[in-house]
C-alpha cells in the first residue's frame, strides 16, 4: 500500500505555508503529525497533489499560557502536550482525552491541532475542545481568524477550515476554581476510537454545580453538547442523586445521531451513553471537590 | 514524477545522504535504500507496530513519516541496539523469556521498550500495557513478552545502578 | 571421567533462534533482494461475482517502469495443450474421472491444485488469473511488473478492466439451496463435497431417548492473519529454465509440486524456499495464484520478480476460515448419558476450493464429539461454494468449531438435567482404560480417528483443580448477590495431531564432531531448531550448541512434508532423533571395528564410544566420523561413507492430543464488556520437548481463540463487498486484552511415536472458543441468554443478547 505521488514543501513559516497553500488549495493538504493522513494515503483515499509540511515552523511548537487559557500550536505533539505541566494543571480534560488517543507510539507523531482538523466524529480531542469552549485560529490568504469550537466541526471530516487556510493553534481556557473534570469512553480496546466518548466538566461552589459541560463523540456526524443534560445540572446539588437522575436523559438529547457500524449499533451507543455520562459527572465532581486526582492517571 | 529531495539522516550513528522522492516510506529508506532490514512492515497504516523506530529518541512509525521529513533527524533501528557482541538488556529478555516466536513483530517491540524504559525506569503495569497496547503480536499471546519486559526493566535498573 | 551432562529433552531450555532475530538479521521474503529484481501487482476483482467484458493494459504497459501486465489469456496458451486422448479423460468421460475435477483443464497452466478433495467431490480448480468470470473481491485479474513498487501500484491504477455484474450469493444456507446463484454453472450445485461419517444405530438410539435436544450453532469468519503477509520472489533463468522460488510457506516441498504442476516444469528444475516465515497458522500452508505468476513472469522477463501483499490484500486474498453452520441433535438416556449425536453441517468454503479446502469440513465431522463415548454418530457436512474469499484450515481447523458445539451443547443438557456440567463431561467421557477407541470416523489426508492415548477425565480433573472450581462457584453466588455476573465456562477436546504421512531427517557429523540435522519440518516461529537440537543432542549426549539445524531450502533438503497440522515436533522430531540414533549406532559399530573389539563392551557417553570400565579408550563422535568418510579405505564390511543417515518417520496412524481449557469472565451488563478474568489449561501433548516453547505456543492459540471469540471478524454485505478490510476493522487483541494464561502439562505418551510424543502447536486455538463462550453463557443465564454463536461478543452483541432475552426472543 504505496502512497500515490505527490509535490512536497516544508515552509519555515505560517506565511509561506499559507502561500504554498494558496498555490494549489484544491490539491494541497496540510502534513502536521500525519498519523490520520498518512495512512489514508497509504490506502490512496487520500491523493493530494502537494503536501505542505508544517513540522519546523518553529512558532507552530508551542504550550504556552496565555489569555486565560492555554495555547498549542499546530506542531505540537500530543506526547508533549499530554506530559506538560501547565496542560496537566490548567486544562486536564486534553491531558485525560489524550491518554485515550490511539496508543503512545503514535502520540509521538500525532498533534492536537491536527486531530481537530482530521474532525473524525468517534475521536477524543474534538468532544474534548467542544466540552471547554476552545478556540481554533487559521490563517489565509486574507489573513487570521478564530473559529470557536461550537461553529467549527461541521460533519465527518469537515471542519469550517478553508482549503486555503492553516490551523496554526488552539486556545483552551483554563479550568476554573473549583472545576472538575473526566474523560470517560467505551471502546473495543484501549486506544480504539471510542464507540461513544463523554467529555464532562463541571465547576462547583458550596456542593451545588455552577456550570456544566457535557460533550460526547460517536454519537453522531461530530461531537455533539448534550444541552439538556447541561441545563438539568446546573443549580443542582453535585452528588450521586443528581446524577442518577439526569444521566438517563442524555439518550434522549437532540442532535444525537449515532449510527451502526461493524463494532456498534446505534442502539448500543444510544443505551450506553448515559452510563458513561453518569460515570464521567462522578469523577468529575469527586475531582471539583478536590477528593479524587486531578487528571485520572 | 515530482521533485527529488536531497536528505541526510544519521542512522545507528551513522550518516546517510540520499536522493529521495517525497512519497517513499521511512520504512522503505532504511529498509530498501540502506538495506536496514530489521524494521518490518505488517500493515502500513499504523496499527500493527512492527516499523516502530526511535526518531530523535521518540519511538515511531516508519509507515507514517516520510523519508523526506526525516531530513537531519537521528533514528534507531533494532540493528543499533545491540552491543557489539552482547544484546541489549533488552533484547536478551526477550531470549530469557521466550517473548518471540517467529520474530517478526519483535523489533518493533524491542524499540518500544527501549523508549519506555529509558524515558521512565519503573514503569507501572498500566504504563507497560499502555506501551505494548501500540504493538500487535500473532505468535506469543503476549504473556511472555510482559514477563520479557518486567524483567528488561529490572535488569536496566539494576545496570544503571552498577554503573 | 567427564561430568554428567543435563538432559535437555523434557527442559525448558531458552531457544538458538532469537539472537540473529533478536538482533534485526532475520530473512524474510521481503528482505530478499536480488540483482534487477522488479517488482509485481496485481489487479484484483472490486466485485463478488461477474463477468469480465473487457481487459486494457495498454494505458499500464505505457507508463515509465512498467515492464509487463498480463490476464489470463495472455498465458493460457503458453505450454502445449494435452494431446487429445488425455484430454477427453479430464473432459469428463462418463466413466473415468481422472481427476475429480471438471474440464477446465486443458488450458497451459495449471490451476492451483487442491489436495483433499474426496472421491465424490465436484470442484472447479482456481485458475492463476481470472478466466472470463470473477467470484470474489480480491481475484487476481491482471498481474503488472514494475521496476519499483510504488510504480507498480500506480500501474495497476491505469488497467480497465470491464465487468458485467451478476447476482452474487454470501449467504452460506442460501448458496447451500435450491436457486441460487452458481459460481460454476457446470457444477450446477455449489455443494462441492458432501462428508458423511456414521457410527453405530443412530435413529434407534433417538427413537430410545429419554430426552433430545437440538440447536443449531453458528460459526463466523474470521483469518489467521500472521504478522508478516505473504511474498515471494522468484528467479527464474530463461534459458535453461530453473526456477528458484522463495515464498513465506509452511510447506517448501509441497509447493515445489505444485509449482512444477502448474508450471509443467519438473520438479528437478525447481528450487522452493521458505525463508524466516513470520507466522502461518494455515493460511501459508496453501498455495496460491502469485506463487506461480512470480515465477511465469520472471520466467518471461529474464529478471527476478518480487511481490509482497499488502495488508489490505492479506485481508481479501489470504485464505479465510471457520466460518460454518451447524444442525446438531443429541439424544440422552435415562442414565444422563448422551448415547447419540446427528449432526448436519455446511461449511462456507468461499469461492474456489483451496489447497486444503475440505479439511475443515472433514476434521469437524470426524471429531465433533470430541473425549465423549456417544456410541452412535451421523453427520453429513456440506462444502459450499459462495462469492466470498476462499476458505482453509486455520490453527485447529475444524476442531475449534467441533469444540465449541460439542461443549456448549454438554453445558445446555447438564443445565436442562440440573447436573453439575463438570460431572456431566466426566461422565460420558472415554476412560483411558477405553483407549484406544476406534471411533468409526475418518479425516481425509490423515486417516482413521483412533484415539490413541490420554486420560480425558484426569485432565479435566487437573483442569478444575488448577482453576479452583468449587472455590469459583462460592465466587460467583457471592457476585450475583452484589449484581455482578460472573461465569465459568469448561472446554474439553481432542485433537488430531501429528499427521502423517512422514517427515525426514537427515542427520550428519564433521570432523569436529559437530551435527547438521537437516529437515523437511519448516518453522513459522514454533521453535524447530531448539526443539530439534535438544533431541539429537540428548541422543549424542553432546552440547546443544554443537547441533545445527537446516531447513526450507528444497536443494538442502532433498525431500519433506512440511509444518501443519501440529506435525512438526512429534513426527519432525522423531525423524531427527531416529536419524540420530542411526548415526551412533553406526558409529558404535565402526568404533568396535577400529578398536577391535565386539560392540557389545562398548558404551555410548559424552558424545563418544568408550570401551566398558576402560574410559581411556574412546572414540569421540568427531574421530568417527573423520574415520568414516571416504578418504578411509578400512571401513567394517558393508559400512557405507560418513557418519550421514538419514531417517523416514512414517506416522503409523494419527496421535491424538487432548485438553481441557477453563475461562473465567465478568460480564459488565450495563456496558456489554467482557472481562477475561483468569484462563487455565491442561495439556497433553505426550512427551514434552520444551515446555518453555509448548507453553508458548498454548498461550499464542488461546490469544488467536480469544481473538476470534471477542473481536475477529470478516464482515460481508449482502454483495459480497467485504468490509473488514484492515486493521482499523479486523480486531486483533493486544497485550491489554489478554488474561494470565496458566498452564499444567499431562504427559501421556503415545504408543504411536517412538519418543511418545503428540503435537502442540495448535491446541490453544482449540480450546479457546468453547471455554469463553460458555463462560460468557454461565455469567448470562440468570437472565435467560443462552448462546449459540462462537462470536465475536463486543459489547453491542452482548447487550443486544441480554435485550432480546429479557423481551422473551
Amino acid at each position: 500500500m504505496k502512497p500515490a505521488d505527490f509535490e512536497y514543501v516544508r515552509p519555515s513559516s505560517v506565511l509561506e505555508a499559507v502561500e504554498a497553500l494558496a498555490a494549489s488549495p484544491d490539491d494541497a493538504k496540510i502534513l502536521a503529525g500525519g498519523q490520520s493522513l498518512v495512512p489514508m494515503m497509504n490506502f490512496r483515499l487520500a491523493t493530494p497533489a502537494l503536501l505542505v509540511d508544517i513540522n519546523r515552523i518553529p512558532e507552530l511548537d508551542v504550550v504556552e499560557a496565555r489569555d486565560g487559557g492555554i495555547v498549542i500550536g499546530a506542531a505540537t505533539r500530543q506526547a508533549d502536550v499530554e506530559a506538560s505541566a501547565l496542560v496537566l494543571q490548567h486544562c486536564p480534560l486534553l491531558a485525560e482525552g489524550l491518554g485515550h488517543v490511539g496508543h503512545p507510539q503514535l502520540r509521538t507523531r500525532g498533534t492536537v491541532v491536527g486531530s481537530l482538523v482530521h474532525a473524525d466524529p468517534a475521536a477524543e480531542t474534538p468532544a474534548v475542545a467542544l466540552a471547554l469552549g476552545a478556540r481554533v485560529t487559521v490563517s489565509g490568504p486574507g489573513g487570521a481568524r478564530t473559529i470557536a469550537a461550537a461553529d467549527f466541526f461541521e460533519t465527518y471530516f469537515t471542519t469550517d477550515v478553508a482549503p486555503d487556510e492553516v490551523a496554526t493553534e488552539v486556545w483552551f481556557p483554563s479550568a476554573p476554581e473549583g472545576s472538575g473534570s473526566a474523560f470517560v469512553e467505551i471502546a473495543r480496546r484501549p486506544g480504539d476510537f471510542a464507540m461513544v466518548g463523554v467529555a464532562a466538566t463541571l465547576r462547583v461552589a458550596d456542593g451545588n454545580i455552577v456550570s456544566a459541560a457535557v460533550a460526547v463523540s460517536g454519537m453522531a456526524d461530530r461531537p455533539v453538547r448534550l444541552g439538556g443534560v447541561e441545563a438539568a445540572l446546573e443549580g443542582a446539588r453535585s452528588d450521586v442523586a443528581t446524577f442518577a437522575a439526569v444521566a438517563p436523559t442524555a439518550a434522549d438529547e437532540e442532535g444525537l445521531r449515532p449510527s451502526d457500524d461493524v463494532h456498534a449499533t446505534g442502539a448500543y451507543r444510544r443505551t450506553v451513553l448515559p452510563v458513561l455520562v453518569e460515570q464521567a459527572l462522578t469523577t468529575a465532581a469527586r475531582r471539583a471537590a478536590g477528593t479524587g486526582e486531578r487528571n485520572g492517571r | 514524477m515530482s521533485r527529488k529531495h536531497a536528505i541526510q539522516v544519521q542512522v545507528n550513528g551513522e550518516v546517510h545522504d540520499a536522493l529521495v522522492a517525497p512519497r517513499l516510506l521511512l520504512a522503505d529508506l532504511l529498509r530498501e535504500e540502506l538495506d536496514l532490514t530489521g524494521t518490518h512492515l505488517g500493515c502500513e497504516h499504523g496499527v500493527c507496530g512492527a516499523c516502530t523506530v526511535l526518531v530523535d529518541g521518540r519511538p515511531v512509525r516508519a509507515c507514517l513519516m516520510f523519508a523526506v521529513q526525516a531530513d537531519g533527524c537521528d533514528i534507531q533501528t533494532v540493528e543499533g541496539l545491540a552491543r557489539d557482541t552482547e544484546l541489549h538488556p533488552v533484547q536478551q529478555a526477550f531470549n530469557d523469556n521466550h517473548g518471540m516466536q517467529c520474530g517478526f513483530c519483535t523489533p518493533g517491540f524491542l524499540i518500544s521498550t527501549v523508549a519506555l524504559l529509558e524515558a521512565n525506569p519503573e514503569p507501572t503495569e498500566d504504563e507497560v500495557l499502555d506501551m505494548l497496547g501500540g504493538h500487535l503480536c500473532r505468535c506469543t499471546g503476549y504473556q511472555n513478552i510482559v514477563a520479557s519486559v518486567r524483567q528488561a526493566a529490572v535488569d536496566l535498573r539494576r545496570e544503571g545502578s552498577q554503573a | 571421567m567427564t561430568a554428567a551432562r543435563p538432559k535437555y529433552v523434557g527442559n525448558a531450555v531458552k531457544r538458538r533462534e532469537d539472537a540473529r532475530l533478536l538482533r534485526g538479521r532475520g530473512r524474510f521474503v521481503a528482505d530478499i533482494k536480488l540483482p534487477g529484481m522488479v517488482y509485481m501487482a496485481l489487479v484484483r476483482s472490486p466485485m463478488a461475482h461477474a463477468r469480465i467484458t473487457g481487459i486494457d493494459t495498454s494505458r499500464a504497459l505505457a507508463q515509465r517502469g512498467v515492464l509487463a501486465a498480463i490476464s489470463y489469456d495472455d498465458i493460457r496458451g503458453e505450454v502445449e495443450p494435452l494431446p487429445l486422448a488425455e484430454r477427453g479423460e479430464v473432459l469428463g468421460d462418463t466413466d473415468v474421472p481422472a481427476d475429480h475435477v471438471t474440464a477446465q483443464q486443458s488450458t497451459a497452466i495449471g490451476p492451483i491444485a487442491c489436495i483433499d478433495l474426496m472421491p465424490d467431490s465436484t470442484a472447479v480448480l482456481q485458475t492463476v488469473l481470472a478466466d472470463g468470470k470473477v467470484r470474489y473481491v480480491g481475484e487476481p485479474v491482471v498481474a503488472v511488473v514494475a521496476t519499483d513498487p510504488y510504480l507498480a501500484e500506480d500501474a495497476l491504477e491505469l488497467v480497465d478492466v470491464d465487468y458485467e455484474p451478476l447476482e452474487p450469493v454470501v449467504d452460506l444456507l442460501a448458496a447451500a439451496g435450491d436457486g441460487a446463484p452458481l459460481l460454476y454453472d457446470e457444477l450446477g450445485t455449489n455443494v462441492f463435497t458432501t462428508v458423511r461419517q456414521e457410527v453405530g444405530d443412530v435413529d434407534a438410539a433417538f427413537a430410545a431417548a429419554d430426552r433430545t435436544y437440538a440447536e443449531t450453532f453458528r460459526i463466523h469468519r474470521y483469518a489467521p492473519v500472521p504478522m508478516e503477509t505473504r511474498g515471494v520472489v522468484a528467479d527464474a533463468d530463461p534459458v535453461d529454465r530453473r526456477v528458484t522460488l522463495y515464498s513465506s510457506t509452511q510447506f517448501p516441498h509441497l509447493a515445489r509440486g505444485f509449482l512444477a504442476s502448474s508450471l509443467s516444469i519438473p520438479e528437478s528444475r525447481i528450487r522452493v524456499v521458505a525463508p524466516d516465515v513470520g507466522g502461518g497458522f494455515g493460511a501459508k500452508c496453501e498455495f496460491y495464484p502469485e506463487e506461480v505468476l512470480a515465477p511465469l513472469l520472471s520466467l518471461r522477463l529474464g529478471r527476478p520478480v518480487k511481490w509482497i501483499e499488502d495488508r489490505r490484500e492479506h485481508m481479501i486474498s489470504s485464505t479465510h476460515a471457520r466460518e460454518q453452520i451447524h444442525e446438531i441433535e443429541a439424544a440422552v438416556d435415562a442414565d444422563g448419558m448422551v448415547t447419540a449425536v446427528r449432526a448436519r453441517s455446511h461449511t462456507n468454503n468461499g469461492a474456489a476450493a483451496s489447497t486444503l479446502a475440505i479439511t475443515p469440513t472433514s476434521i469437524f465431522s470426524a471429531m465433533l464429539r470430541g473425549p465423549y463415548r456417544i456410541p452412535h454418530y451421523r453427520v453429513e457436512a456440506k462444502a459450499v461454494f459462495t462469492n466470498k474469499t476462499p476458505l482453509a484450515v486455520y490453527r485447529g481447523a475444524g476442531h475449534p468449531q467441533a469444540a465449541f458445539c460439542m461443549e456448549r451443547m454438554m453445558d445446555i443438557i447438564a443445565r436442562d438435567l440440573g447436573v453439575d456440567r463438570a460431572e456431566f463431561r466426566r461422565r460420558n467421557m472415554l476412560t483411558s482404560a477405553e483407549l484406544p477407541s476406534d471411533r468409526g470416523t475418518e479425516i481425509v489426508l490423515a486417516g482413521k480417528v483412533v484415539y490413541d492415548s490420554g486420560d480425558y477425565p484426569r485432565c479435566l480433573d487437573m483442569a478444575l483443580e488448577l482453576m479452583d472450581y468449587e472455590g469459583f462457584q462460592r465466587e460467583q453466588e457471592a457476585a450475583r448477590a452484589q449484581g455482578r455476573h460472573l461465569g465459568l465456562g469448561i472446554c474439553a477436546y481432542v485433537e488430531e495431531t501429528a499427521i502423517g504421512p512422514y517427515e525426514t531427517a537427515t542427520v550428519r557429523v564433521d570432523a569436529a564432531g559437530k551435527v547438521t540435522v537437516i529437515t523437511g519440518s519448516c518453522p513459522q516461529g514454533q521453535g524447530h531448531v531448539t526443539a530439534f537440537s535438544q533431541l539429537v543432542a540428548d541422543e549424542f549426549e553432546i552440547d546443544l550448541e554443537d547441533v545445527t539445524v537446516l531447513y526450507g531450502d528444497t536443494d538442502v533438503v532433498a525431500d519433506g512434508v512440511g509444518t501443519f497440522a501440529s506435525r512438526s515436533g512429534a513426527i519432525g522430531g522423531a525423524a531427527a532423533r531416529q536419524a540420530a540414533s542411526k548415526v551412533r549406532m553406526k558409529a558404535m559399530e565402526l568404533a568396535a571395528h577400529i578398536l577391535e573389539i565386539d560392540p557389545g563392551d562398548l558404551e555410548w557417553t559424552d558424545g563418544g564410544a568408550s570401551v566398558k570400565g576402560v574410559p581411556g579408550r574412546r572414540l569421540t563422535l568427531g574421530e568417527l566420523a573423520t574415520r568414516a568418510t571416504a578418504w578411509n579405505t578400512d571401513l567394517p564390511e558393508g559400512m557405507s561413507f560418513n557418519l550421514d543417515e538419514t531417517h523416514h518417520h512414517q506416522a503409523p496412524g494419527i496421535a491424538f492430543g487432548n485438553a481441557t481449557h477453563i475461562a473465567v469472565v465478568e460480564v459488565d451488563v450495563r456496558t456489554g464488556k467482557v472481562d477475561i478474568l483468569r484462563y487455565g489449561v491442561v495439556h497433553d501433548c505426550g512427551t514434552v520437548i520444551n515446555p518453555l516453547i509448548v507453553d508458548g505456543q498454548v498461550h499464542g492459540g488461546v490469544v488467536q481463540g480469544l481473538g476470534g471469540t471477542m473481536l475477529e471478524e470478516l464482515v460481508y454485505d449482502d454483495e459480497g463487498q467485504p468490509l473488514s478490510t484492515s486493521f482499523a476493522d479486523y480486531l486483533l487483541p493486544t497485550a491489554a486484552e489478554v488474561p494470565h494464561i496458566v498452564t499444567q502439562h499431562l504427559e501421556i505418551p503415545t504408543p504411536l511415536n517412538p519418543y511418545g510424543m503428540k503435537g502442540a502447536g495448535e491446541g490453544g486455538a482449540v480450546g479457546s472458543p468453547g471455554a469463553l463462550v460458555n463462560a460468557i453463557d454461565d455469567a448470562l443465564s440468570p437472565l435467560g441468554v443462552r448462546l449459540t454463536t462462537d462470536g465475536p461478543y463486543s459489547p453491542s452483541r452482548v447487550l443486544e443478547l441480554i435485550d432480546a432475552a429479557r423481551n422473551g426472543r
